[in-house]
């Protein structure tokens, strides 16, 4: 009796080499360049915390080791402090042995589930639901990124609320102020503003006598999607309600004064084919690290928006 | 199956070495108790480098009404209910336990070297072991009614410091 033999070289080729390819363009393609009739759920999106830390791959020689274990990690240096101090003419200068503080980061691993299907099933479907798993999953990697980031920030306010928690009543103008001058106030550049989508709707209540007529006028006609700042301040918007309160903006300080984002691998499609069943996963190795703790302000509205 | 129905099988896969009946992967009560603080096991220090905890691959936890992982006592049966105790294969102790917060263990059966029990006990091949904070001890009396569950391996107590234990699924019995 006849029969065909399939390895697992040649079972990669059974499932389409777009499915591949789209992985091996990871993270930057969109959702919504999708061409597919499958009706969406919820609007997926890429991670936030990837356009406030831009991320880094490491190579194995820039891992740093430690003698206790084998996990992976990344020393960083900070910015040695220093002083000047001024002296009568007769003066000289105190000797001061200098030293720089250092941070790490360490590196985790984000996996989807192992996604499992008879190819047989798979017949049924007429759209290419693998494609659409793999890429989906890829973004709900990108959700879990935004929600350990979340979490990062929220811990170092959580030590230090008084400072770094601003709480007002509304979304005006001296809200912002207000938090923008508590980053200054420590000497912290302000670099961009994170919030959702949701609150950033909020703009459109800004008043001509707030924003000038011009603006107002703007927002009444165009909407404010095309808005990238508010106050010269870059805004990143973020869909996931569910992830960054929407009752909260993040400021923080540019990347340089506030911490890393490494990777030891982007994120990658493992797929394999045993017999009729097929088999795939996506998985990836970031590490985030925030070494600058003042260098970011929550802000916190007492409302959500309606 | 039909596609109306919501059963789906969400166990996570065994790991070489440790073939366990189930594994979880779950937040520690510790990391937890810290995050709310702000200062605590995973949460970054004043240099920005994430706390280590406390919680060690080999020792013993269980869920608590939070959702969270803390370190297990085996319960005595005539006063208080059962519980699923699981061993932890990589803790919050670590780089990336500390990064993550979250602690991977599993439910047995399963066979594992252990520094995890208690030092105070006498360890005989066979004998019934129960859990107190997290470490591997001694079933003292028959009728204590604590919760059993592994037992001393072959191998016992070896001069090295490493307890041999056969972790058993379930309870052997109070």
């Amino acid at each position: 009796m006849n029969y065909q033999t399939e390895t697992p070289q040649a079972s990669a080729q059974f499932v389409n080499q777009s499915f591949v390819h789209m992985i091996e363009a990871g993270r930057t393609k969109e959702a919504a360049d999708e061409s597919t009739a499958f009706i969406r759920e919820i609007v997926r999106q890429e991670a936030a915390v990837r356009e406030v830390l831009v991320p880094v791959g490491l190579a194995d020689d820039q891992i740093d080791r430690d003698e206790r274990t084998d996990e992976p990690k990344k020393i960083v240096e900070k910015e040695p402090q220093s002083l000047a101090t001024f002296v009568e003419f007769q003066g000289t200068p105190q000797a001061w042995w200098f030293k720089g503080p250092r941070y790490a980061v360490y590196f985790g691993k984000i996996i989807s589930p192992e996604f499992v299907k008879s190819k047989f099933q798979l017949m049924t479907y007429q759209n290419d639901i693998r494609k659409i798993l793999a890429d989906n999953s890829v973004k709900d990697m990108a959700d879990v990124e935004d929600r350990f980031w979340r979490r990062t920030n929220v811990l170092i306010v959580n030590k230090n609320p008084g400072l770094q928690r601003t709480s007002v009543p509304a979304f005006t103008s001296s809200a912002f102020k207000k938090a923008f001058q508590a980053l200054l106030l420590r000497r912290r550049p302000i670099g961009k503003m994170l919030m959702t989508k949701s609150l950033f709707m909020e703009a459109i209540d800004l008043p001509a006598t707030s924003v000038g007529n011009a603006i107002a006028e703007a927002h009444y006609r165009d909407g404010i999607e095309n808005e990238e700042r508010f106050w010269g301040i870059p805004v990143i918007s973020t869909i996931k309600t569910d992830i960054y309160d929407p009752r909260e903006c993040w400021i923080y300080s540019p990347q340089n004064f506030l911490g890393n984002f490494f990777l030891l691998q982007d994120a990658t499609l493992y797929i394999k084919q045993e017999a009729d069943k097929i088999m795939f996963h996506t998985y990836s190795s970031p590490g985030i690290g925030v070494g600058n703790r003042l260098s970011l302000q929550q802000l916190v509205f007492a409302a959500p928006p309606p | 199956m039909k596609l109306s129905n919501k059963y789906t099988p969400t166990g996570m896969e065994p790991m070489p070495g440790a073939r366990a009946g189930l594994w979880l992967s779950c937040k520690a009560q510790e990391v937890a108790t810290a995050e709310a603080a702000g200062v605590g096991p995973s949460v970054p220090d004043d240099e920005g480098t994430p706390t280590p905890g406390t919680v060690v691959p080999g020792s013993l936890v269980e869920i608590n009404a939070s959702g969270n992982l803390q370190l297990a006592t085996s319960p005595d049966w005539t006063a208080a209910m059962p519980k699923m105790i699981f061993c932890v294969f990589s803790g919050d102790d670590d780089f990336s336990g500390s990064l993550v917060g979250d602690l991977l263990c599993y439910h047995g059966g399963g066979r594992l070297d252990t520094q995890q029990y208690n030092p105070a006990g006498s360890y005989v091949p066979g004998m019934p072991l129960i859990a107190s904070a997290g470490l591997f001890t001694p079933k003292v009396a028959a009728n204590d009614h604590f919760q059993v569950i592994a037992v001393v391996g072959p191998k016992g107590l070896s001069t090295n410091g490493v307890l041999d234990v056969l972790l058993c699924q379930g309870s052997l019995g109070a």
